[in-house]
Order: C-alpha cells, then structure tokens, then sequence
C-alpha cells in the first residue's frame, strides 16, 4: 500500500517536473490575474502577444544554436542591420527602372516585396557567413558574433546615415505587425507560433533533430557516426540569421520606421529566454518547445511588472535573477539524474 | 624483417605529423604572441605615423594613454577571468554599480566615496565567485543574469540620475591627475599591470591560475582548490573594473549609472586581441597590455583620420574576429601559457 503511494507521489513529482514550465506559466497568469483589473482583458493579452512574437522568433534562432552548443550575440545588430541593408539593396535595384524608393530624404515609399524578400536574403547570409568563420576557420562563435556585432551595427549606420527610416508611406508594410485574425489573435504572434511549430515537428520527427542533437551533445561521436556536423553548425546560423530577419519585419512593422540603433541588447533577451526555456550551454539539451513557452513567460513577467507600476530598472534585475535562477535549477536537476545514472 | 617492418608502422603513423617546413619556422618565430603582438602594435603606430602625424603630440598621447588603462584596467581583470576558462560580462554593470553606490557618500569627501566604490566592486565580483564556483552556475549565464541585476540596481540606486564631482580634488585626481609627469590612470594601470605579471609569473597561486584554466579536474586531483582561484579572479575583476570607474567618470566630472555600459565588451575585445583565449590557460597579462595598446591607437588614428565613430564599430569588429582568426590558424592551438 506504501509503496503504491510512494510510486503515486513520484509520478506526481515527475509530472510536475516535466511540465514546470507550463505550470510556472499558469500560475504567472493567476499572479497577474491578482495583481491588476487590467490583466485579463484583450488589449492586454494582445499586447502581450505581440511583444512576445519578436523576442520569440529570436530565440527560436538563438535555440537552434545554443542546441549546438554554440551562441549568437549578432541577433539584436542583425535585427537593425537586415532592414537597412535591405532597403539600401532595393533603392539600387529600383533605380535601375526608374523608380525612386527613398524620398524626402527618409521616408521609404516603394518596393515592399524586394525590402522583404532582401531582408530574408541578407539576414540568412549573415548567418551563413558567422558559420563559415566558425566552422572552416574555427574561430570561437562567441568571438566571430561579438565581432559581428559591432559590425553589423556600424555597418547598419554607415547605410542609413544615422537617421531614422521612415515607412509610413510603404503600403502594406504595417499588415505584420497591426493584423488581427478573426479580429483578435495578432498577425505576428500567428507567424512567430507558426515557425515555432515547425521548428518542433522539424525536430521531433525528422532526421534533423537526432542529428543536431547529437552535434550539440557530442560534436566528435557525431562525426564519427557520420554526421556531417559542420553542415548542420552552419545551418543553425542560417537559421538563427533568417529567425533575426523575420523578427527585425515584426519590429519594423510595429513601430513603421527602421533605426539603426534598433534592438539593441536584444541578444541578451534572446538568450534569457532560451535559457529560461531548459536549453543549456553545454548543446545537446532542450526544446523549442520550451523556448515557446519561455517566451511568453518572459512577455508575462514584463507585462505584468508594468501593470504593477515598477519602473523599467526593476525589469532587468528581475529578468536577470530569474535567467540564474532558471539555470541553477535546471542543473540541478540534471545533475541529479546523472548521479542515478 | 619483422624490424623493418616494425619501422615502417612506426613512420607510417608519424606520417599525418606536419614536417618541417619554411612555414613551419615562420611559426615558431611568430609563436611567441607577444612579438607578434608588438608587430602589430608598430605597423599600427607607423600607419599612423605617416598618415595622421598628430596622433604623435603630446596631449593625444597622454589622451589615448588614458582612456586605454582605463578600458585595459577592466581587460585585466576580464583576462584573468578568462584564464581560468570562465567569462564575465558583468564588469561594466559592477563598474556603474559600485560608482553609483560610492557616489551616495560623495558629500562625506572623495576618500570615502572611493574606498567604497572599491569595496562594492570587489564584493559583486565575488558574488559572482561564488556562485560560478559554488553554485556551479556556468559563468556566462551567471554573469549575462548579473549583467542586468546590477545595470538595474545602479539605475535604482542612483535613480536615474547623474552627480557632479564638483570640488572633489583626490576623487577628480584620479582621472585628471598627473604623477611625475605620466597621467594617474597610466601609472595605476602599469603597476597593476606589474604586480599581475609578477604573480602569474612567480607566485604559486598565480601559476594555478592556469592549471585551473587548462584542465579543472585535473587541478582539482593535484590538490588545488579551483573554487578559490575562480573566486578570486572575479572578485579581482569586479575590484578592477570598480577602480576603473573613478577614473572614468572624472573624465566627464559626473557619476552616472550607465557609465560601465559596454565596456564588458571591450574589455573582452582587448584580452582577445591581446592573445588570450576564451577557452582558458593561454594568454598572460603583458598581452592584454600591449592589446589595450593596440585598441587604443587603432581607435584613436581611425577618429582623427575622419573615418567617422561609425566605421570604427566596424573595424572594432572585424579586427576581432581577424586577429583571433590569426591566433588560431597561424599560430595553431598552441601558444604562450
């Protein structure tokens, strides 16, 4: 009889354990239900959402790549660089029809599909080429993106001049980022909860998880298996590069002009989250489906801190604790289970 | 017959080891980072030189000397962090954090405000410490979390507003001053420099530094308590970048608690740049000087020459990533221990 209690109480325990996250974001959303009239109605939540959706989609990129073991803190100077690089691109490939993209100095007023299709272009090439350095010239990735971030950002002043881009004018730019389906779920939050998605089942059912966990687990058993672990390195930058591009549409979209000081230290955001989301540095642990559910925690957090009135200092030392916090106990738990083998 | 046979196995796994070549002497000669790093240093100055002669008066000198002890006063403390194969981004934020907190006791005089600043820096360092240690916490989250803790705590501390250093002579004299003719920051930063050197260099636990870095259990079985090494160099870092701050914020006659922000990233660019590694053990502190050297003209002949403060993020970057390219490649994955 004991022992059935006992056995009833541990899956207890591990069905607390495996879900904490979820369980950590229904209790934020009770918290936040207590703490303020304004929580649950739906303007909140779509404030809520669509402030996830940019970090989101980041940390679904920085995921793939902290999977490998590896770290990309060029994300948040792409985030600026992609937009900027991508209408210098358009402006030179227009006028050579005749049509003039930038006018009145700032104001972007032509060339929507090319912008879009540019930024993809531009942000996957970024990626690949902070593969290429780290994997052909093994430079560590944490040295080539702190020096693509530099880069980046300088490089995103130099073609914008330090001005703003104005992108009122662009018909159809602001769709991403002010859409709402069925009238109330947010275009963008739809886009980041699509390629999360796809990210999982690419994952979980194909053979690209079971490769790119292998990598991240154990680069030089991965190889000798077969795996061609430089090709899937350089392909979690792609990834992480093109994630970086779809963020910098959203934000661009919500806010209508492009900056180059945009997104600064989103990088750190992008890892906090993965990190709150289970996957470790050490590679080879962790879901994206974790750094979905992080996501929206981290948006509750803020969301929540603000409904209550603390100014933004206190977001970032709560954010902070919490991104150690999250750490130590993963470890742990892993730890644990390593002693038992 | 079975002796020949024995030797062609013998040579046959020799074969895949590089033979010695032109190339390979060219190696051995650059295989010392510090002359490689002192080449670089001149071919910088010279293109300076030639191309910008006012880097070489006097007040700019003493200006880039400057800034770059007090940029390579936080490289120093980052360096030896690194040696012991941990990071910490978080020495910025110590360093707005313990100026802001100093700067709640500005009114009792500079000896106070300074004496604590350092303390603060010293004991957020070794909070770190003992959480990387301890806590097991890996350096790079447990110092990206401080990162933003302490950036926080600074705004809340000094509520987002700067003081002035007026009338505060010692407190100015550290960032204004001069002893014997050389700026106080110089001095300050050579003899860190000095002493670090020394104690890497002849003192036992400045020697487990790098047993630490090379191998953590192998150190650990050897009877060296890597706990209190890892301790130490972030307590020593948070201390550095702390007695960087004064001088920093007299530059501009006001303490601020966005002053340390970014220079965890320089600090980290100019250890690189000055050979060492982010994997551990390799590098030392002449290095992150001549580095900080290095950073510092290449910054201030790209502004004079007009490039424009855009373009130097840009080579800022590249020369990054281009110079640990160099240090990997050329030199191979060895180097000065």
């Amino acid at each position: 009889m004991e022992d059935e209690q006992a056995i009833k109480q541990n899956i207890m325990m591990e069905l607390v354990k495996k879900n904490a996250l979820l369980l950590v974001l229904l209790s934020l959303v009770a918290i936040g239900i207590a703490s303020s009239s304004s929580f649950f109605t739906p303007y909140n939540w779509q404030n809520i959402l669509i402030s996830v959706s940019t970090l989101g989609v980041l940390a679904l990129g920085q995921t793939a790549v902290m999977l490998l073991r590896q770290v990309d803190l060029s994300v948040g100077s792409l985030m600026a660089f992609a937009p900027i690089a991508a209408i210098s691109l358009t402006e030179a490939t227009l006028s050579l029809t005749g049509t003039k993209v930038v006018q009145g100095g700032n104001y972007v007023t032509d060339g929507l599909f090319l912008i879009v299709v540019f930024t993809w272009v531009v942000s996957s090439l970024v990626g690949w080429l902070i593969g290429l350095v780290t994997v052909k010239a093994r430079v560590p990735s944490l040295i080539v993106t702190l020096g693509m971030l530099y880069i980046l950002r300088g490089t995103a002043y130099i073609f914008s001049g330090g001005h703003p881009m104005y992108l009122t004018r662009l018909k159809g730019f602001k769709w991403l980022g002010t859409a709402k389906i069925f009238g109330f779920v947010p275009m963008c939050f739809l886009l980041f909860l699509a390629i999360a998605i796809m990210a999982i089942l690419l994952l979980k059912y194909t053979r690209i998880g079971p490769r790119m966990y292998a990598t991240g687990n154990n680069e030089k058993a991965a190889v000798y298996s077969g795996v061609n672990a430089a090709f899937w390195k350089i392909g979690a930058f792609i990834f992480s590069g093109f994630c970086a591009g779809i963020a910098s549409l959203i934000y661009s979209s919500r806010l209508e002009s492009v900056e180059a000081a945009q997104a600064t230290g989103y990088e750190l955001a992008s890892i906090a989250i993965v990190v709150i989301g289970g996957t470790t540095l050490e590679g080879g642990r962790g879901t994206m489906f974790g750094t979905l559910l992080a996501a929206i925690i981290l948006g509750l957090i803020i969301n929540i801190i603000s409904l209550i009135g603390l100014v933004i200092w206190y977001q970032t030392i709560i954010i902070g604790l919490i991104i150690i916090a999250a750490v130590f106990l993963y470890l742990r738990k892993v730890r644990r289970r390593e002693l038992i083998g | 017959m079975n002796n020949i046979e024995i030797k062609r196995s013998t040579l046959k796994a020799f074969e895949h080891m590089p033979r010695r070549t032109e190339l390979t002497e060219a190696r051995e000669i650059f295989s010392n980072s510090l002359l490689l790093l002192l080449f670089i240093l001149s071919i910088v100055l010279a293109i300076g030189g030639i191309f910008v002669p006012n880097v070489f008066q006097i007040i700019n000198l003493a200006n880039v000397l400057r800034i770059v002890s007090i940029v390579g006063l936080v490289a120093l403390g980052e360096t030896l962090v690194l040696l012991t194969g941990e990071i910490d981004l978080s020495v910025g934020s110590i360093m707005s954090l313990s100026l802001v907190v100093g700067g709640l006791l500005l009114d009792h005089g500079s000896g106070w405000a300074l004496a604590v600043t350092l303390m603060c820096g010293l004991l957020l360092g070794l909070i770190n410490g003992v959480a990387v240690a301890f806590g097991k916490v890996p350096s790079l989250i447990m110092t990206l979390g401080t990162l933003s803790v302490y950036g926080g705590l600074a705004n809340v501390t000094a509520v987002g507003q700067a003081k002035y250093l007026y009338g505060l002579d010692l407190y100015l004299w550290t960032g204004k001053g001069y002893i014997l003719g050389m700026p106080v920051p110089v001095v300050i930063f050579l003899s860190m420099i000095i002493i670090c050197f020394l104690f890497q260099t002849f003192s036992k636990p400045g020697r487990t530094i790098y047993y630490a870095g090379a191998n953590n259990l192998a150190a650990y079985y050897s009877g060296i308590s890597v706990e209190k090494i890892k301790i130490g160099v972030f307590g020593l870092a948070g201390l550095f970048a702390a007695m960087a701050g004064p001088m920093y914020a007299s530059q501009t006659n006001r303490v601020t608690p966005l002053q340390g922000i970014g220079f965890e990233l320089s600090a980290i660019a100019i250890a690189v740049l000055g050979g060492t590694s982010i994997e551990g053990a390799r590098g030392n502190v002449i290095g992150t000087l001549l580095g900080a050297l290095i950073y510092g003209f290449l910054l201030n002949i790209l502004s004079l020459s007009g490039i424009g403060t855009y373009m130097e993020q840009v080579l800022k970057g590249a020369m990054l990533i281009i110079i640990v390219l160099v240090f990997q490649n050329i030199l191979g994955r060895r180097g000065n221990p």
